[in-house]
């Protein structure tokens, strides 16, 4: 299951922008918007850290990979092993 | 302060629109960095910007550099010492009486400098404006206007200003009388995001991938495809251009034939281009920056390095160059760094930028590997712990290529806080390397159970629950629109 989630603290675009994007980027998996902000709690160096945030949840529920750079390959590694 | 992060355009789950020319696959880059890197970027000095904004933009010439510093419109700073640098002066727009657009982009051509203001909530008229910068520590205003619609990054080149315009195609100035001589703009091009003047026309890339060539008139004399919309074009000289894509990286494309050369990975956001004196191409890579031989088909990564204020990310906005020096554009100010290929040096790098122990009140212990990734030996002067915390070791020598482990111990603590370790080393461009010390639940770690979330998908009308997708692998991919 993959999940886009946007920012809730990034003041300035309608539910309308965000399905729109959602259309011209082509998302096929369900975007939303963080509204309890669970990327802040993702925020480890208590900086403020950027988007891209990419997050992969193990079968258990538990975090198994964050990272702020996107890396296909490292995701593909890490996922290729959880289902192994 | 998150918002300026708004600012930055990730497109990170957009896929890549596949190329349907039916001609032959271009190269694709090991994207491997150097096993062993040299110290090709050297950093010198760091200058405030003009305001708490970051940097999103800076352009240099012998003796100044041109930063954008959000609603404070853009700073100048005098580089004629790279290791002390200093903000000398902040100029504001002149077009409407106190209010001025956000100055985002800036581009000049030795003796004139154009600098374009975004439409933001706080400052909401648009413009570009146009100095001279004979005198490259006294920019004089030439002509300034504020426009209707979005305008976006800049072009110069000969007596022609080119802008990116959005939706509304391309701007394009004459520039002969010193002032901004509208000559009109495209017709639809999609939504432009890039543009970048060449010797007779117009590269333009817009949001659906598409690369048009126009002529000096603007009219469409040929199109492409590119592997991902691009945020920043270089023209490179001999019909060949590079793309920077954000997180689809790097490209090449032959202008002639309209053909993709190459497309590398940067691993991060390649957002901006700019190029030394010696040819190569500098990549603004958001979490680092980048230099890569461009004279064949495929991009050569040469050197990455990554500027760190202590306790903080590297964040990269933009990136400039004179001469041997590159100046980079960063949250609250700009960092000069020397580059010489073939350089080598000591570099750091740390195994974690942060470390976790729980807040139980029992003694801990991490372990911390560091890694001399550099090409001469690496000596740690300083292991600074706060108090509670001890090493295992307090000097480290590495040959190059060469690893140790630290453990570190932990006295114990029953309250969450955060502190620092800091490493002094003769790496010359991060000789104090922090790490995080987190004690106790204050944020999420891997091996944390994920935060749980029930929202409704916007695009498919359902509520979306993480705790319904146990014994599932999810992803989570947050992102910003901006």
């Amino acid at each position: 299951m993959v999940y886009g989630l946007l920012g809730s603290s990034i003041e300035g675009y309608t539910d309308e922008d965000v399905l729109l994007w959602a259309e011209q980027a082509g998302a096929t998996f369900p975007v939303m918007v963080d509204d309890d902000d669970t990327y802040g709690d993702y925020d480890k160096y208590g900086a403020t850290a950027p988007y891209p945030l990419d997050v992969i949840v193990d079968q258990s529920g538990m975090v198994a990979y964050i990272a702020t750079h996107y890396d296909a390959d490292a995701m593909a590694a890490v996922i290729d092993e959880l289902l192994d | 302060m998150r918002s300026p992060a708004a600012f930055l355009l990730v497109l990170l789950a957009c896929t890549p629109t596949p190329d349907e020319s039916g001609d032959p696959p271009a190269e694709t880059g090991d994207t491997a960095p150097p096993g062993l890197e040299g110290d090709a970027l050297v950093f010198l000095d760091r200058s405030d910007t003009a305001s708490f904004w970051e940097s999103t933009d800076v352009a240099a010439v012998e003796g100044a550099l041109y930063s954008c510093t959000g609603v404070a419109s853009f700073g100048v700073h005098d580089i004629s010492d790279p290791e002390d640098l200093q903000l000398t002066d902040t100029l504001y727009f002149p077009w409407q009486e106190g209010q001025h657009g956000r100055c985002t982009h800036i581009d000049l051509d030795g003796v004139r400098l154009v600098v374009v203001a975004e439409q933001d909530e706080i400052q909401p008229v648009p413009g570009v404006a146009l100095l001279d910068i004979s005198v490259p520590l006294q920019p004089s205003l030439l002509d300034a206007a504020s426009r209707e619609e979005l305008v976006g990054l800049p072009s110069i080149r000969g007596d022609s200003l080119y802008v990116a315009a959005g939706t509304g195609g391309v701007l394009h100035f004459d520039l002969s009388g010193s002032q901004l001589d509208e000559q009109g703009s495209t017709g639809d091009l999609g939504n432009v995001l890039a543009v970048e003047a060449l010797a007779d026309g117009v590269a333009v890339a817009s949001s659906d991938a598409v690369l048009s060539i126009l002529d000096g008139e603007l009219e469409t004399v040929g199109s492409m495809s590119l592997p991902a919309a691009a945020m920043d074009l270089m023209d490179l000289g001999d019909d060949r251009l590079a793309v920077a894509m954000g997180s689809a990286g790097l490209a090449l494309v032959d202008l002639a034939s309209r053909s993709l050369l190459g497309q590398v990975a940067t691993q991060g956001t390649a957002l901006r281009l700019d190029r030394l004196d010696s040819g190569e191409l500098l990549v603004t890579n958001w979490s680092d920056l980048r230099i890569y031989d461009v004279d064949g088909d495929l991009p050569d990564l040469i050197a990455v390095d990554a500027v760190f204020e202590a306790g903080d990310q590297p964040r990269h906005f933009g990136a400039a160059t004179t001469g041997e020096l590159v100046f980079s554009g960063e949250w609250t100010g700009v960092y000069a760094l020397r580059y010489s290929d073939g350089v080598v040096g000591p570099e750091l790098t740390p195994s974690d930028l942060a470390l976790k122990v729980p807040a139980d009140g029992a003694a801990q212990q991490v372990e911390l590997e560091l890694l001399n990734e550099g090409q001469l030996d690496l000596v740690v002067e300083s292991l600074d712990l706060p108090s509670g915390w001890s090493s295992s070791s307090d000097s480290v020598n590495l040959a190059a290529g060469e690893a140790t482990t630290l453990e570190l111990s932990f006295e114990g603590a029953t309250t969450i806080s955060r502190d620092w370790l800091e490493i002094q080393s003769n790496d010359a461009d991060e000789p104090t390397a922090s790490i995080a010390l987190q004690i106790g639940a204050e944020g999420v770690f891997v091996g944390d159970e994920a935060p749980g979330f029930s929202y409704s998908g916007l695009n498919t009308g359902e509520t979306h629950t993480l705790s319904d997708q146990r014994g599932k692998v999810v992803l989570l991919s947050y992102f910003s629109l901006f």
